[in-house]
C-alpha cells in the first residue's frame, strides 16, 4: 500500500491553516518578528563580547603613550624600549607606528610593519615602500588596485595583498604599510613611534608594575593595561546590554498579545473540537492535530525569526545594530565574531522565552477543550 | 520445609558477606602488590638537554593531583638522578616533595638531582637553588599564597616593593621547621 506523503493529521492541520491563509500568515509573521526582535539584541551583545575577547586575547599586556601639554605625542622608539626593559618584569617592548586616517569609504586604521612586527599571515611578504596590505573590508579606489589614504599627508598606495584571513575580525578594517610610509602618512618623525607595546610574563604584574614603569620614563606617560581595556569594554557591553533590554520589553509585550490571541482563537473554535469529538475523534487525536497545527506555525516562525536575527547581526557590513546601540561601532570593527556555542545558548533562551509560551498557550487551551463534553461545547457555541 | 524457608535468608546473608570479604581481601592484596615502589606517576617526558621542562597535558602534580599544564606560570619540576622527572602545579608542592621525597615521590633523598622553577618575572626556567624564595607576599599561586622564586637581587627588591614578602630564603635553608613557620602546617602531612 502506498504511504501518504503527509501524515493524515498533518495534512488535516495544514488544510485547516490554509482555510484561513491571511490569519495563519499573520500569525507566522508575528511570531517571526517577535523571535527576531528578541534574538537580535541578545545575539548582538553576545557577538560583541566574543569579538572584544578575541581582540583583547592578542593585545599587549601594557600600552605606554607619551603625553605633553597639548595631548598625545610620538614616543622616542629606541630610548623608550631601553627604559622599559630596565624595569624588572618587562619581558618584551616593541614600539608601534599606527593611527587613524581617512580612506576612500571612511576612516581606516593604518599600521606600520617592519621585521619586528606585527606578525603577518603565512606566505605574505612585508609590504615595500608605496605598497599596502588591505583588510578584507577595506574599499579601494575605483582604479583598483590603488588605495588613497589621507592623514597628516596624503598617499596613494598599491594594494599588493590582503592583510588577514576573512575570518579575522580584528583585522578586517586595517591597512598594513611599510613603517616609513606609515610614519609619513601619520606625521610621525623618524625614530619615533605612536606608542610602546609591553609584555609581562605574569598577568598579576600588569597592575603591580605600573608605578615602577611610570617612574622609569622621564616624560609624562599614560599606561593602559589589558585588564583596564577589558574593563572599558565590559562597561560598554553592560551599557549596550541595558539598551538591548529596552528592545526586549516591546517584544515581550507582543508575545503576551500573541499568546492572548492564540488562546482566544482556540476558545473561539471550540465547536470544531466538539464536532470532531462527536464524530469519534479521541482526545489524543485532537491534541495531536492541534500540536501539528501549532508546529506548522511555530517552526517556520521561530526558524525564520532566528535566521533573520542572525543575518541582521552577522551579515558582513550589516552594522545597523552597532550604530543603534553602540555609536563608536565604526571605529571598532565591521565584522562580528560568531561563536556557535553561544549562539546555540541564545537559540535555547529564545525558544524558552517565546516559542514555549506560544506552544503552552495552544496546547493548554486545547487540552481544556478536549476533555470537555462535546455536546456542551456544541451547544455553547453560536455558529 | 519450614527449615528450608528459615535457612534460605541466612544462606543469602552468608553469601553476601563472603563476597564482600573476598572483595576486601582482593583489594588489600592488590594495594600491597602495587607497594611503595610504584608510587606517584612521574611526568611523561623528562627535562630536555637544557634542563627545560617538557610538560605534557596529562601530567599531574604528585602532591595535589592537579593538572600541571593548567598552571603553567607556577609550574616546577624535580628530576631524579635516574632522569625520572616529576612536574608540580606550584612551587609549594615542589618544595614539600623536595623536603620529603619518600612521601610524595616514593624516592630517597639521595636520588634527588635538580629542582627546576620559573622565575616569577621572566618565566625563565632556572635551578631552584639559584634563586631567592619569597614567602608571605600578596602573590597567589594555584594552591593559595605562593612561595615565589625570584632571580637576582634587583628583581628581588622590585618584587618586595610591589608584592611585599615576610620571609626571603634560599632553597638549601628550607627545612621542616621553616616550612611550619612559614605555612603553619607540617610539610610531611
Amino acid at each position: 500500500m502506498k504511504r501518504p506523503v503527509l501524515q493524515p493529521l498533518l495534512a488535516w492541520a495544514l488544510r485547516d491553516l490554509l482555510r484561513r491563509p491571511l490569519e495563519s500568515g499573520l500569525l507566522v509573521t508575528a511570531l517571526l518578528l517577535t523571535v527576531c526582535v528578541t534574538a537580535a539584541p541578545l545575539l548582538f551583545t553576545q557577538a560583541l563580547s566574543t569579538t572584544t575577547d578575541l581582540m583583547l586575547k592578542d593585545a599587549p599586556s601594557l600600552i605606554v603613550r607619551k603625553f605633553n601639554a597639548l595631548g598625545w605625542t610620538p614616543i622616542p622608539s629606541d630610548q623608550s624600549v631601553q627604559l622599559a626593559k630596565s624595569v624588572p618584569g618587562v619581558i618584551a617592548a616593541h614600539p608601534r607606528v599606527w593611527g587613524r586616517v581617512a580612506g576612500p569609504a571612511g576612516p581606516l586604521t593604518v599600521i606600520g610593519v617592519d621585521r619586528y612586527g606585527p606578525p603577518l599571515p603565512q606566505s605574505t611578504a612585508l609590504p615595500g615602500r608605496g605598497e599596502a596590505l588591505a583588510g578584507t573590508d577595506v574599499k579601494r579606489d575605483h582604479a583598483a588596485p590603488f588605495l588613497t589614504l589621507t592623514g597628516q599627508r596624503s598617499a596613494t598606495l598599491r594594494v599588493v595583498g590582503r592583510s588577514a584571513a576573512k575570518t579575522d575580525v580584528a583585522e578586517s578594517n586595517i591597512v598594513l604599510l611599510h613603517i616609513d610610509d606609515a610614519r609619513d602618512l601619520l606625521g610621525i618623525p623618524d625614530g619615533y613611534a605612536s606608542d610602546l607595546a609591553i609584555e609581562v610574563f605574569n598577568p598579576a604584574e600588569e597592575n603591580a608594575i605600573l608605578p615602577d614603569l611610570t617612574a622609569a620614563f622621564p616624560w609624562t606617560v599614560r599606561i593602559t593595561t589589558r585588564t583596564e581595556s577589558a574593563g572599558i569594554y565590559a562597561a560598554g557591553l553592560a551599557r549596550i546590554g541595558g539598551m538591548a533590554v529596552a528592545f526586549l520589553v516591546p517584544a515581550l509585550l507582543a508575545l503576551c498579545l500573541l499568546v492572548a490571541v492564540t488562546i482566544r482563537d482556540r476558545f473561539g473554535h471550540r465547536f470544531e473540537i466538539g464536532l470532531l469529538k462527536a464524530l469519534g475523534w479521541t482526545t489524543g487525536d485532537i491534541v495531536r492535530l492541534q500540536v501539528s497545527r501549532t508546529c506548522l506555525i511555530g517552526i517556520p516562525g521561530a526558524t525564520g525569526g532566528m535566521i533573520l536575527a542572525f543575518l541582521l547581526v552577522f551579515w558582513p557590513n550589516a552594522n545597523w545594530p552597532g550604530r543603534l546601540l553602540c555609536p563608536e561601532w565604526q571605529a571598532l570593527t565591521s565584522r562580528l565574531a560568531f561563536s556557535p556555542g553561544d549562539a546555540g545558548l541564545i537559540l535555547l533562551e529564545v525558544t524558552g522565552l517565546v516559542v514555549l509560551p506560544f506552544l503552552a498557550a495552544t496546547i493548554g487551551t486545547v487540552l481544556r477543550c478536549a476533555v470537555a463534553d462535546p455536546q456542551e461545547m456544541l451547544e455553547r457555541t453560536n455558529f | 520445609m519450614a527449615n528450608r524457608l528459615t535457612l534460605r535468608p541466612l544462606f543469602l546473608i552468608a553469601l553476601c558477606l563472603t563476597g564482600l570479604l573476598t572483595l576486601f581481601l582482593w583489594g588489600s592484596v592488590a594495594a600491597r602488590a602495587a607497594g611503595p615502589g610504584s608510587g606517584p606517576e612521574p611526568g611523561r617526558k623528562p627535562l630536555d638537554e637544557n634542563n627545560r621542562m617538557q610538560i605534557s597535558a596529562q601530567d599531574r602534580c604528585p602532591v595535589c593531583g592537579m593538572k600541571v599544564a593548567e598552571h603553567a606560570k607556577f609550574s616546577s619540576a624535580i628530576q631524579l638522578k635516574d632522569e625520572t622527572t616529576f612536574y608540580f602545579c606550584g612551587t609549594g608542592c615542589m618544595m614539600r616533595s623536595w623536603l620529603h621525597p619518600e612521601i610524595f615521590l616514593a624516592a630517597e633523598k639521595e636520588q634527588l638531582q635538580t629542582p627546576v622553577v620559573r622565575d616569577y618575572f621572566t618565566g625563565e626556567e632556572v635551578d631552584g637553588r639559584d634563586v631567592f624564595w619569597v614567602a608571605g607576599s600578596d602573590v597567589i599561586g594555584p594552591m593559595g599564597p605562593a612561595l615565589v622564586p625570584v632571580k637576582g637581587e634587583k628583581a628581588l627588591e622590585a618584587f618586595k616593593r610591589r608584592h611585599g614578602g615576610k620571609t626571603v630564603f634560599r632553597m638549601d635553608e628550607m627545612n621542616d621547621d621553616k616550612w611550619s613557620a612559614i605555612t603553619g602546617r607540617k610539610a610531611a602531612k
